[in-house]
């Protein structure tokens, strides 16, 4: 379970987040909605412990990332936009790399390196350095790493931008695939119509306030299915003008 | 700390084709270092012991004595050194040192001067050839020391009629600043020989080792009179034209004189530029019939006068070569080194920061105390390698070409002053590192060993001279004082310890305050740099 309590975070004088709350539930995939620079990077970013917050906390399974950080992230898998990574590694063995903060002998990592990075389809790239991967292959690469312990919790942050429809399909149906697993899911998009196929609740975002917590059910009730009025809600919820 | 990832960065920062390149020239470095010390040992005559004799050869009634004193390179007598004296090849005379370090040995003087005499060849008493040249021998502990040496000029008949005056040149000291200090009379009551050496140690010390005896009928003994020295100094920098200074001269004083017949000053004259004159008190210089065959052999593994940075000391040509090469070495491939800390910093800290490829580790079971410090250690674990791979080239290949080895006192020196002069930069340039940009941080860096390992004492002369110092010695020490505000500390402070253990010399810098310096430029910049660190975003915003 990912829970965010009351946290705020300022860039000098601009108040990125604002006393954010909100939980993600175990078997949950919650949605995490708000326009460009609303908050959502940056209230994940504190979540998997990256990004020290002003106040407030976040607590995965209990542990707390500001107090027990270690234990905290060991159970919360992150997928960036964008994932960067030191380009002069080889694949396999940055791999090796991360893993050996998770306690992992290097002849482990190495043996699961290959394990996740074929099942995540790039087999064939594990030699290559991380300079030469595409977007998409930093994605798959980026997963094939917080799977490495396979934590309970899972953070997709505008995972699908950049993505080819296979890459888009890929990702929802993997959401869907943990939260079958039991896993907490947290995934952000800027548009909601990307996270309504897959979430059971969505989490609004805007000026670094949340504005909006509802089920996907109440949404549905609403507005309907249509995308178009999807978008509308949305817009009208974040007071933006269309 | 988990030790994979720091094992990682290790071979990150070790497996560079770059840092490969340094730890080929830090072979280089060792290996090259074994050449200068061949180049010093094929001079021969090379001990690497801190033992000093001066003497003379007196003969005078029928009877003749090797009489002289061995001492350290600070003037403190050495007790039971052999000194042998050859003529020919043969000993003709022996004696160890007492308490007070004096040698005094009778031998058979027409012995002698019949071996004199019997050198074929040798012309007419009047004008009598070359003596067989006289060598000492000096033994103690691992010194087995032979010095020969060049006969200077001939004079006067001996009591057999054959020559007995002789003086030979063993010294080893070529820089033309040996004071004229030999100083002899014949005839009267005694005859009176006196000489002496000036020492000069660290910190603008200079010190006298005077020796003199009379020696009459009875054999030697003490001088009771006065004997008066002067000590004039000049000062000329050779660091800043400008400052070249006047050439004071002091009054005469007299010299105790102690009842064991040597003469030791022990003490300041100065300043580096310092010379000793000796005056006999023209009562003691009368008389005729005094016969003296001086030997005054400086026959020393210290014979030479060295000059490095501020540091004056004794030692012989073969120990300042090596002296000079180690030192020499050390101080280029810190040069170099101290590169690698700038250039790894910006590789496993600034570049990667900045462009925020940390985040997706710091996102694991990782603080960023953990990434910071692994970081870190990998770097300072790669200079570690990067120092035992130039101590051990240096010890390998001394080992196979020379059969020698630094001992390992010496090695440590070499191996902390590579090393922590390395950590040291890698304080400053990683603390750099982590808190600004790639380009930022390089231009910060290369501003910071131009200052620091370039152009250091430079500035530090003009800054003393704008302070108001005008005399070289003060602009000097204030200079050698100001080490300890230089990451440089370390190597400046390990280099002066292995000089010291190779010279026998006192070093200038302050154990204390060179630990603290140390301490400080290691642990005080990566601490401050830490307290920024966890609080800035690891991406560009």
């Amino acid at each position: 379970m990912i829970l965010v309590e009351g946290v705020s975070k300022s860039f000098g004088s601009l108040r990125a987040l604002d006393n954010v709350s909100f939980e993600v539930r175990n078997g949950e995939v919650v949605g995490f909605v708000g326009l460009n620079g609303a908050g959502k990077t940056t209230t994940i970013r504190i979540a998997v412990g990256v990004l020290p917050p002003d106040s407030g906390d976040v607590l995965i399974d209990g542990y707390s990332v500001r107090r027990d950080k270690r234990r905290a992230s060991e159970r919360v898998g992150w997928l960036p936009e964008i994932p960067m990574f030191e380009k002069d590694f080889r694949a396999l063995d940055y791999f090796a790399y991360v893993a050996g903060f998770y306690g992992f002998s290097r002849s482990e990592a190495l043996e699961l390196g290959r394990e996740l990075m074929t099942r995540f389809g790039l087999g064939d790239a594990m030699r290559r350095k991380l300079g030469e991967y595409s977007l998409g292959m930093r994605k798959r690469f980026a997963l094939a790493l917080s799977m490495v312990n396979d934590p309970p919790n899972f953070i997709f942050d505008e995972v699908l931008n950049g993505l080819d429809p296979q890459g888009i399909a890929f990702f929802r149906q993997l959401a869907t695939e943990f939260r079958r697993e039991g896993k907490a899911v947290l995934f952000s998009s800027h548009i909601l119509s990307e996270v309504e196929g897959v979430a059971d609740r969505v989490v609004f975002i805007h000026r670094g306030r949340i504005v909006a917590n509802m089920s996907i059910d109440e949404i549905r009730s609403r507005v309907g299915r249509d995308q178009r009025a999807l978008e509308e809600f949305f817009f009208k919820l974040v007071g933006v003008e269309r | 700390m988990r030790t994979g990832p720091v094992l990682y960065d290790l071979r990150r920062s070790v497996l560079r084709i770059s840092t490969l390149v340094l730890l080929a020239l830090a072979i280089l470095a060792g290996v090259g270092m074994t050449y200068l010390f061949s180049v010093a040992f094929l001079q021969g005559g090379v001990a690497l012991e801190d033992v000093n004799f001066m003497g003379a050869l007196a003969a005078r009634g029928g009877r003749a004595y090797l009489i002289g004193v061995s001492f350290d390179s600070e003037g403190r007598p050495i007790e039971g050194l052999r000194v042998e004296l050859l003529l020919g090849g043969r000993v003709v005379a022996e004696a160890s040192s007492n308490r007070e370090g004096l040698v005094v040995s009778e031998l058979g003087v027409e012995e002698l001067l019949k071996a004199v005499a019997t050198v074929p060849g040798v012309p007419a008493p009047a004008q009598p050839a070359a003596l067989p040249v006289p060598t000492l021998r000096l033994v103690k502990g691992s010194v087995n020391l032979t010095v020969g040496g060049t006969p200077e000029r001939w004079e006067l008949p001996g009591p057999s009629g054959v020559v007995s005056y002789k003086r030979v040149s063993a010294y080893v000291l070529d820089l033309g600043i040996r004071p004229k200090v030999y100083q002899q009379s014949r005839g009267g009551p005694s005859l009176i020989y006196v000489d002496s050496t000036v020492l000069k140690m660290g910190g603008g010390r200079v010190s006298a080792v005077v020796f003199g005896f009379s020696l009459d009928g009875e054999g030697p003994r003490a001088i009771e009179d006065p004997i008066c020295y002067n000590a004039t100094r000049t000062a000329v920098s050779v660091q800043l034209l400008f400052m070249a200074g006047g050439v004071p001269v002091e009054a005469y004083g007299p010299l105790s004189v102690p009842a064991n017949g040597t003469m030791v000053y022990y003490g300041s004259l100065g300043g580096f530029w310092s010379k000793l004159d000796l005056r006999i008190p023209e009562e003691l210089a009368r008389g005729a019939g005094a016969r003296l065959l001086v030997v005054g052999v400086n026959a020393s593994s210290r014979g030479y006068e060295y000059y490095s940075g501020s540091l004056f000391t004794w030692a012989s040509r073969a120990l300042r070569t090596v002296a000079l090469s180690a030192t020499g070495s050390i101080n280029i491939v810190l040069q170099v080194f101290v590169i690698a800390a700038i250039y790894l910093s910006n590789q496993l800290m600034a570049k990667p920061r900045s462009s925020g490829e940390l985040e997706f580790v710091l996102s694991g079971p990782v603080t960023r105390a953990d990434l910071f410090i692994n970081r870190y250690v990998a770097q300072l674990m790669a200079f570690a390698v990067m120092a035992a791979t130039f101590v051990l080239a240096l010890q390998v290949s001394s080992s196979a070409w020379l059969s020698f080895s630094l001992d390992a006192g010496s090695a440590t020196y070499v191996f902390a002053a590579a090393f922590l002069t390395m950590v040291a930069f890698l304080s400053l340039s990683y603390s750099i590192a982590s808190s600004l940009r790639p380009g930022l941080y390089m231009a910060a860096a290369v501003a910071a060993y131009v200052v620091f390992m370039l152009f250091w004492d430079t500035l530090m002369y003009a800054l003393g001279f704008s302070l108001g110092l005008r005399s070289y010695q003060e602009i000097s020490e204030f200079a050698s004082r100001s080490v300890y505000f230089n990451p440089r500390i370390a190597g400046a402070f390990f280099v002066e310890q292995l000089q010291s253990s190779i010279l026998g010399t006192r070093g200038t810098l302050d154990p204390l305050y060179a630990t603290l310096s140390i301490v400080a430029w290691v642990a005080v910049p990566p601490i401050l740099a830490y307290l920024r660190f966890r609080r800035i975003p690891l991406y560009s915003l």
